[in-house]
């Protein structure tokens, strides 16, 4: 509208608008800076290298030592320049998480992206005070194929989901306070709390595959788990084998893929069960329930309910958030009910942070502006 | 011979890359088809294989690697210019210590055989070469980075000796190998007449070894030379994941896991130019050193 305004038109209320906007895909880039430099949809041009790039931030892009080290400075003509603090901030780019943590160990670094899982036990164990491990708006969870002969029944699928001990995947098998997940949307997102419940009942499990048309267990196929290679989903799918075959009686053969096969073949629909896990991108539950409306691309388990889609679409024109929540939570349950995923746990946020850090504070996305975060001895 | 090797590499590896499934753009949150196509379009991925290839090849021999999937914005060839350099250091200071370590230890262990300066050198060098780069790497940082805090446990030129434990984790096990290498060499050569007859000049012992049995006794080690230097650029990766350096061998195995296919096809024949030329090199100064084949 001036200078400094823009107006954007929705065709929905959206509620969670604001949310959408703190995303990093909405946030602004200088288009005479693109421009000068190339194309304006040149996504990584070299209006992106140092001295080249402009940005509106707290912090100005200083060097950039390609799988190295990307170095920032305070930038003097941010508009809140006196609440910034640091005077630079260095990233380290680490592909290996034992050399993170022994960066921080070392002390060359104040803190840390991840945690190795078997460190995180040892960590807690030895009451190590850099130990964070915060609330984190996320789902691990397992996609089932509803394109399979076999799972394609929703008592199937139901059966396999019930006949797993959340409880103890997270006590004794990912151990650093994940929380056992009874729903795909993380409890707690913006007020919103799923009433929806998957206990641990073999019994029940049984009978539902019983139900299915499977009499005895000998008569079911065998099941296949697809993961990416990784320590730490191939100790949750052996958990997960483990108690499929000693509740229900199935074989279950663990298949593991490197990331780029396994894409591809969660993509065409080449699996029956395959690991996965969602972060939410704003604090709202349709950043989860709407993946799994028809022709969405993350879909990927050919799952399609009219219902469910229609709940959710009509949330989404509603400005009340308590009607909007009631709507949601019904599809949740829907959801649920037909199972085309399984949820496993929730996600936390385990990481190491120096006592030296201040300003670094917890929320369920993830996000800390670096514009309050500074370093002070105590 | 070094040019059609050369190209019946660069070939293989363009048809066998294409082979393995999945491509460079999938990704966790799925592309659009239309941005999918789009991508394809720009790449020239929707362009016949045979098309794809003949692209390629002139790209190649203009000396243009194409430009990188995973990096966007960025050359294959600007990427090559990044890391090799540094890997190409890696490489020089662990060769030095291999050398260095390696041909006194393995003198040493011949001149004073089955006495204690020859059982604990080779016996450490037995464990050089049993101990894999993957536990010797971690093993260093958590004594000299961690517990005696006397060096960076990361990063290669970024804080003061930075680059010691990465090139003495590379340079420890071949110089594991080179000291078992020189010490088989000089034994063979120490036995022999013409060493008997230097000695009988009245030689000292220094020139006796420096002069006359370190000359024949270490072609073994030239030899081996050529394609640990070669073995020394292309497997450097594991020391450069642990140790966090920016070099060549990580974007080599990275860009096979990413499916960037410029990337893989630009790295792969590079070491394999590499490869041929260290030999090449090896096998010329293998020839300086050895009377008898000099004749010939």
């Amino acid at each position: 509208m001036d200078d400094y305004t823009f107006r954007v038109h929705l065709k929905n209320p959206t509620p969670f608008f604001l949310g959408l906007l703190s995303h990093y895909s909405t946030w602004p880039v200088h288009k005479d800076t693109v421009l000068k430099h190339g194309d304006i949809d040149d996504r990584n041009g070299q209006w992106t290298r140092p001295g080249n790039f402009v940005c509106n931030g707290a912090f100005q892009l200083k060097s950039w030592e390609l799988n190295s080290k990307i170095v920032v400075t305070k930038s003097p003509t941010y508009w809140d320049a006196d609440t910034v603090k640091l005077n630079e901030i260095h990233y380290h780019v680490t592909t290996n998480i034992m050399t993170e943590d022994r960066m921080f160990r070392s002390g060359q670094i104040h803190t840390t992206y991840t945690l190795p899982s078997n460190k995180c036990t040892a960590y807690i164990a030895d009451k190590n005070p850099a130990l964070k491990i915060d609330p984190y708006m996320g789902t691990y969870f397992y996609r089932l194929n509803t394109k399979d002969p076999i799972l394609k029944d929703p008592l199937v699928r139901r059966a396999l989901a019930f006949s797993i001990n959340r409880e103890q995947l997270v006590d004794k098998v990912t151990k650093c306070g994940q929380l056992p997940a009874y729903s795909f949307t993380p409890p707690g997102a913006a007020g919103y709390e799923p009433n929806t419940e998957i206990s641990f009942d073999p019994e029940y499990a049984k009978s539902l595959l019983k139900e299915a048309g499977y009499e005895s267990t000998e008569d079911f196929p065998k099941l296949e788990i697809l993961f990416n290679t990784n320590e730490d989903h191939r100790k949750i799918a052996l958990a997960i084998q483990q108690m499929w075959q000693q509740n229900l009686g199935i074989d279950v053969q663990l298949v593991n893929q490197d990331w780029k096969v396994y894409l591809a073949r969660e993509m065409i629909g080449d699996y029956q069960v395959s690991r996965a896990g969602w972060i939410g991108d704003y604090e709202d539950p349709n950043t989860f329930l709407d993946l799994l409306r028809p022709n969405r691309g993350n879909n990927k388990t050919g799952w399609e309910n009219a219902e469910y889609d229609s709940l959710v679409e009509q949330a989404n024109t509603l400005q009340d958030q308590d009607l909007r929540y009631e709507l949601l939570s019904k599809a949740e349950n829907i959801l649920i009910n037909e199972m085309p995923i399984i949820p496993l746990y929730t996600y936390v946020r385990a990481y190491q942070l120096s006592p030296d850090v201040k300003g670094f504070y917890p929320n369920y996305l993830d996000h800390h502006h670096p514009k309050y975060i500074y370093l002070e001895r105590d | 011979m070094a040019v059609p090797v050369i190209l019946a590499v660069a070939t293989m590896t363009f048809f066998l890359v294409k082979l393995a499934p999945g491509g460079p753009f999938d990704s966790e949150k799925a592309v659009s088809p239309q941005v999918l196509k789009n991508l394809n379009e720009v790449y020239n991925l929707d362009a016949s294989q045979w098309e794809q290839y003949t692209d390629y090849m002139s790209g190649l021999l203009q000396g243009d690697f194409g430009p990188s999937f995973k990096y966007p914005g960025r050359s294959v060839t600007e990427m090559i210019g990044i890391g090799l350099p540094i890997t190409f250091e890696l490489a020089l200071y662990a060769i030095l210590i291999a050398v260095i370590i390696g041909v006194l230890a393995g003198v040493l262990a011949a001149l004073k055989r089955n006495t204690l300066l020859d059982f604990i050198p080779m016996a450490i060098a037995m464990i050089g070469i049993c101990v894999p780069t993957f536990l010797m790497g971690p093993l260093l940082v958590l004594i000299f980075g961690i517990q005696l805090e006397w060096l960076p446990v990361s990063g290669w030129g970024q804080l003061a000796g930075d680059k010691i434990l990465p090139s003495v984790t590379l340079g420890f096990a071949y110089a594991a190998y080179i000291a078992r290498l020189s010490r088989g060499g000089m034994l063979e050569v120490l036995n022999q007449d013409f060493i008997r007859t230097a000695r009988a000049k009245g030689l000292t012992e220094i020139m006796v070894v420096t002069k006359h049995a370190m000359q024949g006794g270490l072609i073994p080690v030239v030899s081996f030379l050529g394609p640990a230097v070669a073995g020394l650029l292309a497997g450097s990766f594991v020391v450069e994941t642990i140790f966090q350096i920016p070099g060549l061998g990580r974007f080599y195995v990275e860009a096979a896991l990413n499916r960037d296919y410029t990337m893989i096809l630009g790295t792969t024949i590079f070491f394999s130019a590499m490869i041929v030329f260290f030999n090449l090199l090896s096998d010329l100064a293998a020839l300086w050193l050895n009377p008898r084949s000099r004749d010939v």
